[in-house]
């Protein structure tokens, strides 16, 4: 689930105002109040108004808003929910690797509240893997690195280190 | 636009509704069920929207909001309020819906336990549409389609009719829905009026989306950390299923082939006379150089005295050289390996004052330090000297004189810091401040360790002297300085020379080329000090020469004091050298002249301007005949897992501690070698190095070799048996020796990691060999079978006799081990290009046993908290809560309280309030301290502390999770 770590990531990276945003008491899902007054909750809810609501737009393509909105879709149901009870988290991996293998960026040319949700979802799972598991999954690992770089995106996070020269292979 | 779907497929309704809705023609493709549309996923996602070919949208709920987009339906589209529901149906509704309806019409049996759970969720939708009617408005939107779109099948269960009897809200809404022309064609087209059975087998072909896990329920990070804790205890599946894989999988691969000619080459070199076999050379000292032989004279960085070396100096540079010169010695060339403690400068001096003791007694007690720790590591020196001796002096001076007889010594007067409080002129390490380059606040006066880059003290910002702390002052004082670039020409030519012909990495390359362009600039050779070799020229008598000048002058300090002879080996004589003695591309010219002695130095990164750019100019410009650096191997900086190594936070392993861990030197070895920063900083990780220990070591090289001579031992009395070689055995050969031929290619290029997997490789190849024969079942067969079962483990004893000798030079003390094992003359000690049959049919081996320890977890949980260092996370003060923080300020600071309860979970604020203050009184403790000129042990004790309240402060707000983890395995260190 959203950790305020990463609203506040999404509101500086999109020069947006961080504010009014309260967490549940029972699963700490963030709430905020949109402009009409009313409040609204769930994790990509606040991080799609928070980036709306910022001075640097998206300028994505109908398409390219729906392929973000689908990867946040995907952190909520595959990415958060994986380990323990139900989805193995190689298969999350072993997805994401296949389909980052020829990109940069999960949609377009830069990073997008895609890059910033995944990242922060998939940080406490990365955080565990051995240098030999990040190898496996190299194009996660790439894209992971690559995005960690930026300190806005990153905020407190750990910087986890990455071997760039291939090891076991 | 394709829609690709299964037949019966209930998500299919929303998609085409919203289609009808934003009037878009979709071409819907029938797919079978549980087709894999989308190339990157792992299960079938049906139905699946590729808006263009190759970009495919797999979220029901996507593919909604998009068609409506696209068909600008911007009204259907309320913005957050919409969004919060399509987020509320697939991480709320799903994962109760579905499994519920996989079990109504996938098993025909509904879980009434799934019912149940539907409760909250309808009277949240109940709440919501009492007040609009609809969900995000007063009109149909984007949510109320995607929403009905996963309730239609469920309207089809009775039981859940039932469930929703009394919302009449959610009832109306329904009806409502219903009686929209988009949503019955939509319906009426997947389940083409037959009913709910309709949905049953797209239902068992999907996959059913998962719950929030309740473990996962505390979003925060801190309270997630939590969790940490079980996680690590219990490998979770994920990753111990896949690390295995590698070293169980392979034996089932097939060999590769080789063409027959090299197959039979394998055998004919195999089958050699025993008598004509190379056999090693004996080491005599002194070592030195002989004619027609390749001759090496291998330095590795002198290890400076004031500090234990950490496993990182280690292989930067004893450790690579140790390797390698072994390697030489294998392979028959002449070599002396030379290394020693460099004792002079700045460093030493300010450490003895430290230590209230003279810089004599520190050379000495480190370098006796030093030559412990390297005999553990079984660092194979021909001498171990220091540069503290009276040849230092004379060859120093000596090289001093030649370079101000032929005019390349420069006087000049500059500006030095000197302070006052101290009066002396700071030299160096004495300051401290600002990096005029990067702006890094703790650099050093001759070099800034956050950018590498060499400064003079003069230019450093905010400069501050590191013994009394207090701001030097510029002022007038005359120096000597070598001229560089009156010396580039030559230092030009020998470079283009030795680039061509010898081993120089890219980053010696590198380093020493922008030194270059950047323009040699005049370097100061004298200091303020005491403790270094004197300036003989008269007017400079009171100073030393600068360490950087006459440290590598100890490389040949360091050969006079271990042979007389020692002008053999540096002043370097010209010889004409038959070229096929050469492995390398010699530096050939015209005439065939070579130099006698290729130099070879070995160090890390940071020392490369000093041995390819500095030393190598002033032995040139001595123009005394000195031999000159030919290869130089750098390595990258090593990390201790994610951090540095740091004598002052203790995190990383010292060479005086690897010891006591347990783990033998052969094991650091092999696996320091196998992380070598050859290309870019690495990290040693303990998990890592378990892993290497328990699948290479244990079950590859180790398995195959005891295999191989339990197997003997037991069935053959140990005694090899006649070898027939048959066709795959002739295969095991030929590839064995291309493994050989590249273990060899990339020694000789100083890659000595890539050297560490060809000798894997053999022995991986000599695991499929065993498993593709299974001699244990041959050896109960009829007399023919159990002559094979002889001959394929006595070639696999030759293997691992083969296998002895190349590890050599990683692993000594396991070579011995095997070779004893194997009963084996010491005659097989030499690196051949082939392999041979070194044990003959009749040759009796000794008693086998096995060669590596299986790494326990918890060895490795302790190890990890042993060496975390001080900032480590559990919370260290709160045994001093309440004492004011300066009253604990004596000595290192006891890293954990180890009585505070580790598992606290959520952090409140009242603790954040606690921290901060705590942060905000020790913050002004450590100013006061600094401000009353304190010690600086104690001064480093409090900021220490400081930094671990803030890190402890960051990880109370819940910004800092990883930070979690050692914390449990903290207390259990304190108990042992």
């Amino acid at each position: 689930m959203a950790g305020e770590v990463e609203l506040v990531a999404v509101a500086e990276y999109f020069q947006a105002p961080y504010g009014g945003v309260t967490f549940s008491k029972k699963d700490q899902t963030p709430s905020v109040k949109t402009k009409n007054g009313k409040m609204v909750t769930g994790q990509t809810t606040v991080a799609k108004h928070l980036s709306q609501a910022g001075k640097v737009s998206s300028g994505l393509t109908l398409e390219d808003q729906a392929a973000v909105e689908q990867w946040l879709e995907y952190r909520c149901t595959q990415v958060d929910r994986c380990g323990h009870n139900g989805i193995p988290v190689s298969q999350v991996l072993q997805e994401l690797n296949l389909y980052l293998t020829d990109k940069v960026y999960f949609v377009t040319h830069h990073p997008t509240l895609a890059d910033i949700f995944l990242y922060h979802g998939l940080h406490k799972i990365i955080s565990k893997l051995t240098f030999q598991e990040k190898e496996k999954y190299v194009h996660v690992s790439r894209w992971f690195d690559n995005i960690q770089q930026d300190t806005t995106l990153r905020q407190s996070l750990q910087l986890l280190p990455f071997s760039r020269s291939s090891l076991y292979s | 636009m394709k829609l690709y779907t299964d037949s019966g497929n209930f998500q299919t309704i929303k998609v085409l509704a919203a289609a009808k809705f934003a009037g878009i023609n979709v071409d819907k493709t029938d797919v079978s069920h549980g087709a894999h549309v989308v190339p990157y996923l792992k299960e079938s996602r049906l139905p699946v929207l590729e808006v263009f070919p190759g970009k495919f949208l797999f979220s029901a709920n996507t593919v909604v909001s998009y068609l409506l987009a696209k068909g600008s339906q911007q009204a259907l589209l309320a913005g957050d309020e919409v969004q919060q529901w399509l987020e509320w149906e697939s991480t709320q509704f799903a994962p109760v819906a579905v499994p519920y309806l996989v079990s109504v019409f996938g098993h025909g049996k509904a879980e009434k336990d799934l019912l149940n759970s539907f409760t909250p969720l309808l009277s949240h939708l109940e709440k919501k549409l009492k007040s609009h009617g609809f969900l995000a408005d007063k009109e149909v939107s984007a949510a109320d389609i995607a929403v009905f779109g996963a309730m239609y099948p469920l309207l089809q269960d009775k039981p859940f009719q039932g469930a929703i009897e009394k919302l009449t809200a959610i009832k109306t809404w329904i009806s409502a829905m219903q009686s929209l022309p988009a949503i019955q064609s939509a319906v009426e087209d997947v389940t083409q009026n037959k009913g709910g059975a309709v949905f049953k087998e797209s239902l068992l072909s999907q996959p059913v989306p998962v719950g929030p896990s309740p473990a996962t329920g505390g979003a925060k990070d801190a309270a997630a950390s939590k969790n940490v804790k079980s996680q690590s205890a219990k490998p979770s599946s994920s990753t111990s299923a896949t690390p295995k894989s590698s070293t169980s999988e392979n034996p089932e691969v097939p060999m590769e082939r080789v063409p027959a000619e090299e197959a039979e080459a394998a055998v004919k070199s195999w089958s050699a006379d025993s008598k004509t076999l190379p056999t090693p050379v004996q080491r005599k000292h002194p070592i030195l150089p002989v004619k027609d032989k390749r001759n090496i004279l291998i330095t590795s960085a002198l290890p400076y005295v004031n500090n234990v070396p950490h496993l990182g100096n280690i292989i930067g540079c004893v450790l690579s050289a140790d390797v390698f010169s072994r390697y030489c010695r294998l392979r028959k060339y002449n070599l002396l390996y030379i290394c020693g403690t460099d004792e002079y400068g700045t460093a030493t001096e300010t450490k003895a004052l430290e230590e209230g003791v003279t810089p004599k007694q520190i050379c000495d007690k480190y370098n006796k330090l030093h030559t412990e720790i390297y005999e553990w590591f079984n660092i194979d020196f021909d001498y171990f000297g220091r540069t503290t001796t009276k040849q230092q002096t004379e060859i120093a001076q000596d090289i001093f004189w030649k370079l101000y007889e032929k005019g390349f010594i420069l006087k000049d007067s500059i500006e030095q810091l000197h302070c006052a409080g101290c009066d002396k002129f700071l030299a160096d390490r004495f300051v401290e401040g600002t990096c005029p380059l990067c702006g890094f606040d703790d650099a050093r006066g001759d070099q800034c360790d956050s950018c590498g880059r060499l400064i003079n003290a003069i230019d450093l910002r905010n400069p501050r002297c590191k013994l009394c702390q207090k701001t030097p002052s510029p002022r007038v004082t005359q120096h000597l300085f070598v001229d560089l670039p009156k010396l580039e020409p030559q230092l030009k030519a020998h470079l283009d020379k030795v680039y061509a012909s010898g081993i120089w990495t890219s980053n010696a390359r590198t380093i020493t080329n922008s030194w270059i362009r950047d323009g040699l600039k005049p370097r100061c050779i004298s200091r303020d000090l005491k403790w270094g070799t004197p300036v003989p020229l008269e007017g400079y008598t009171d100073k030393v020469f600068y360490v950087w000048f006459d440290a590598p002058i100890g490389y040949i300090s360091i050969t006079a004091n271990y042979t007389d002879k020692w002008k053999e080996w540096w002043k370097n004589p010209k010889q004409a050298r038959d070229p096929k003695n050469c492995l390398t591309v010699c530096m050939v010219d015209d005439t065939h002249q070579d130099y006698l002695v290729e130099m070879y130095n070995f160090l890390g990164k940071d020392n490369v301007p000093f041995h390819s750019v500095i030393f190598p100019s002033c032995l040139l410009g001595a123009d005394d005949n000195y031999t000159v650096v030919g290869h130089m191997v750098a390595t990258e900086y090593l990390n201790y897992e994610d951090t540095k190594f740091s004598k002052s936070r203790g995190s990383g392993v010292f060479g005086d501690q690897a010891k006591d861990t347990g783990i033998p030197a052969d094991i650091y070895r092999f696996y320091l070698l196998y992380v070598r920063p050859e290309s870019q900083d690495t990290s040693f990780s303990w998990d890592d190095l378990l892993l290497k220990n328990n699948s290479e070591l244990l079950n590859n090289l180790g398995n195959f070799i005891n295999r191989a001579l339990m197997f003997l031992s037991n069935n053959f009395d140990g005694v090899i048996q006649p070898i027939e070689l048959e066709d795959e055995d002739k295969q095991l050969l030929a590839l064995i020796n291309r493994e050989l031929t590249l273990y060899i290619t990339n020694m000789e290029n100083g890659s000595l990691r890539d050297s560490i997997r060809n000798i894997l490789s053999i022995s991986r190849l000599g695991n499929q060999f065993m498993q593709a024969n299974k001699p244990w079942v041959l050896v109960k067969g009829s007399p023919a079978e159990k002559k094979r079962a002889g001959s394929v483990v006595s070639l696999s004893a030759n293997v691992s006799c083969l296998l002895s000798v190349l590890l050599q030079p990683y692993m000594p003390q396991t070579s011995a081990t095997i070779q004893t094992q194997l009963n084996a003359p010491s005659t097989v000690n030499v690196i051949s290009d082939v392999i041979y049959c070194r044990l003959p049919p009749g040759h009796t081996i000794g008693k086998p046993s096995p060669l590596f320890q299986k790494i326990e977890t918890s060895t490795i949980a302790e190890l990890k908290t042993k060496f975390a260092g001080k900032p480590a996370p559990p919370k260290a003060d709160d045994k001093n809560k309440g004492k004011p923080a300066a009253a604990v300020a004596n000595g290192p600071v006891s890293p954990a309280g180890g009585d505070v309860s580790a598992g606290s979970g959520k952090i409140n604020e009242a603790e954040v309030a606690r921290l901060t203050e705590e942060v905000t009184k020790q913050g002004n403790a450590v100013r006061e301290l600094k401000t009353a000129k304190a010690e600086k042990a104690v001064v480093d004790a409090e900021v220490a502390k400081l930094l671990d309240l803030k890190k402890q402060l960051a990880l109370a707000q819940g910004l800092d999770p990883a930070a979690a983890a050692p914390s449990s395995g903290k207390k259990k260190g304190k108990k042992k």
